[in-house]
């Protein structure tokens, strides 16, 4: 009777360790972008849109600061790649050739409201296991940036907003990364009432797009919850533009380009993974 | 309203196919467009079918300044029914007076352009809608602020629910705008009534204009087919305006410096004042404009090039473009 029960009980320990073994190896970690804002190192307060912040050597309140991820990939360490989904939607678009189309868009697509103080984004699930880096794209690439987004449906990133534009209507595309403010020229420590002390930086057209890599290994936890840890610097977006200088201060891409040809190449160091923490 | 000739024949006819967003109601009586002769099927994506119920929608808004931020200007405003609509204005004029770069483009046809605004910039009918309706010196509008207007407004509220079986948003106002334009054609014309056998439809002048036009002077080249467009940019000689680049703003390709979209002919007689930038009042100004060879600057079309036409040939291409409306 007691070595049955000896049996049954090794039988009972192997099954159990058996059952947690396939757990870990199968289970998915679940992911969330966790967005850290900043300007120029400081970090950005939402909470309070009058606060001073130094960019392009001059202060200034911050009024909007947005930006696109998409085609965000993992790394793995044995070559193989994750990329990362989204709710599938199908949208019109226009191509280039002007021909109407439909595009169905499953990739993992952010949109990053840093002025309106978000910084966690949900990004699905990922294997567990080990990884060498991943990257990312600022902005948007092909026929996505092609999307009307006046059709995509609402609550996905790629559907107009109603609080700061993210589409530009009158060029086909969206705005990548947007930042804007107005700046205290008066030094005053209050943002100046003149309109000639507004700002904006939006950089967009599929030229402007660019991934990012990032060689900072992590792990992903079988069943856990873990955080992808971005930087998102919109002051270092700024570096090298100077905006004591009028013919700085307004940006929309195609009607400055040298100031947008700064921002992008500011892009991989502005928006940078860090790594990732686990709940 | 009762829409203008320009903008007439809203037929009834079998169900269209559902849009790939949404399905409109089955029992609505899909709406048919009368087209000259030539033209291709109206292009309407499938997302976009013209129900009666999104067209009349669209119309209503169209002509309605509640979508501008001080409600005193509508689409209508610088689109007039009345003018194939564009406004008589060289350039448009928006609220509070402030004036914008360009000429208000006919929206007559504008369901076939590949390419919307001079610039071609904008893609989508539905897209493009936005751009005027934001602009601060066109319409300035607070996009949430017009959604609460029209959510606010009992008659709208319904129709918008009869349309789209839902309330207003961005997706629902911006395709009853563009859902109402696809269904601005131009009517047929004397040019259409000759095309098609008619031998009594072209004066003698217009007939002399329609063989320059075709032929010698060159016109077709760049304003060729039923909607005598090619739809490309170019630049056709006029002198710069260092402030507007054209196609070269959106492309950012320093060879598209100064092209604009070849606008389509029809309803020209009805269209001025013309350009991009509405400099020529007259059809007479045109045609010396080209027959004088353009500006000769660089970068101008190759095809451009100096005319020799007599004052009666120009007369006659100004009776031929006049036939091109009614």
């Amino acid at each position: 009777m007691n070595r049955i029960l000896l049996a049954a009980g090794a039988l009972s320990a192997l099954v159990a360790l058996s059952a947690c073994d396939s757990t870990e190896s199968s289970d998915p970690a679940t992911l969330t972008l966790s967005i850290d804002p900043q300007i120029n190192g400081t970090a950005l307060n939402a909470a309070n849109p009058n606060a001073l912040y130094t960019v392009g050597g001059v202060k200034t309140t911050v009024t909007g600061a947005r930006l696109y991820l998409s085609e965000i990939t993992l790394l793995k360490k044995d070559g193989t790649t994750v990329r990362l989904a989204g709710p599938t939607v199908t949208v019109p678009i226009r191509t280039t050739a002007g021909k109407d189309s439909t595009l169905t868009v499953s990739d993992r697509i952010v949109l990053v409201k840093s002025d309106k103080g978000e910084t966690s984004y949900a990004l699905g699930e990922a294997p567990a296991g080990d990884y060498a880096g991943m990257t990312y794209t600022v902005g948007l690439t092909g026929l996505a940036n092609r999307a009307d987004a006046t059709q995509a449906p609402a609550g996905h990133a790629l559907a107009k907003q109603t609080d700061l534009n993210n589409f530009w209507s009158w060029n086909a595309g969206y705005i990548f990364a947007r930042f804007e403010g107005v700046l205290d020229l008066n030094h005053d420590g209050t943002p100046d009432a003149d309109a000639a002390s507004t700002w904006e930086m939006h950089l967009g057209t599929s030229a402007m797009a660019t991934t990012v890599t990032s060689n900072t290994p992590f792990r992903l936890e079988s069943g856990r919850h873990q955080e992808l840890r971005v930087v998102a610097d919109y002051g270092a977006l700024m570096s090298g533009i100077d905006l004591s200088d009028a013919s700085q201060r307004k940006c929309h891409t195609m009607d400055n380009v040298a100031v947008a040809t700064k921002a992008r190449a500011n892009v991989s160091t502005a928006v940078a993974f860090r790594g990732v923490d686990s709940d | 309203m009762t829409l203008r000739p320009f903008a007439r024949a809203f037929l009834l006819a079998g169900a269209l196919g559902a849009g790939a967003c949404d399905t409109p109601d089955p029992s609505s009586e899909a709406v048919a467009v009368d087209l000259p002769p030539g033209f291709a099927p109206l292009p309407v994506p499938p997302h976009a079918p013209l129900t009666p119920e999104r067209v009349e929608l669209g119309r209503r808004l169209f002509f309605d300044p509640v979508l501008s931020r001080d409600r005193t200007v509508a689409c209508a405003s610088c689109h007039a029914a009345s003018r194939a609509f564009t406004d008589g204005r060289a350039v448009a004029v928006g609220i509070g007076g402030q004036t914008t770069l360009r000429n208000a483009p006919s929206l007559l046809n504008a369901a076939y352009r590949t390419h919307l605004h001079w610039d071609g910039g904008a893609s989508t009918l539905e897209a493009q809608a936005l751009a005027p309706l934001e602009a601060e010196n066109e319409m300035a509008a607070d996009l949430a602020e017009v959604l609460r207007r029209l959510d606010a407004d009992v008659a709208y509220a319904a129709a918008f629910r009869d349309a789209f079986g839902e309330g207003p948003s961005v997706r629902t106002l911006t395709l009853a705008l563009g859902t109402y334009q696809r269904t601005l054609v131009s009517q047929t014309t004397a040019y259409d009534r000759a095309r098609t056998g008619d031998s009594t439809a072209l004066s003698d002048a217009a007939r002399r204009g329609l063989r320059l036009f075709a032929g010698r002077a060159g016109c077709a080249a760049c304003h060729a087919g039923p909607l005598l467009t090619d739809a490309s940019f170019a630049d056709n000689g006029l002198a710069r305006n260092p402030a507007d680049s054209g196609r070269a703003r959106i492309t950012l390709q320093h060879a598209d410096a100064y092209r604009f979209r070849v606008p389509s002919l029809r309803a020209a007689a009805t269209t001025a004042p013309y350009m991009h930038d509405g400099r020529f009042a007259t059809l007479g100004e045109v045609v010396d404009h080209y027959d004088r060879g353009g500006s000769g600057l660089t970068g101008q079309d190759g095809r451009i090039r100096p005319l020799h036409l007599t004052p009666e040939e120009r007369a006659d291409l100004v009776a031929f473009l006049q036939t091109l409306d009614r």
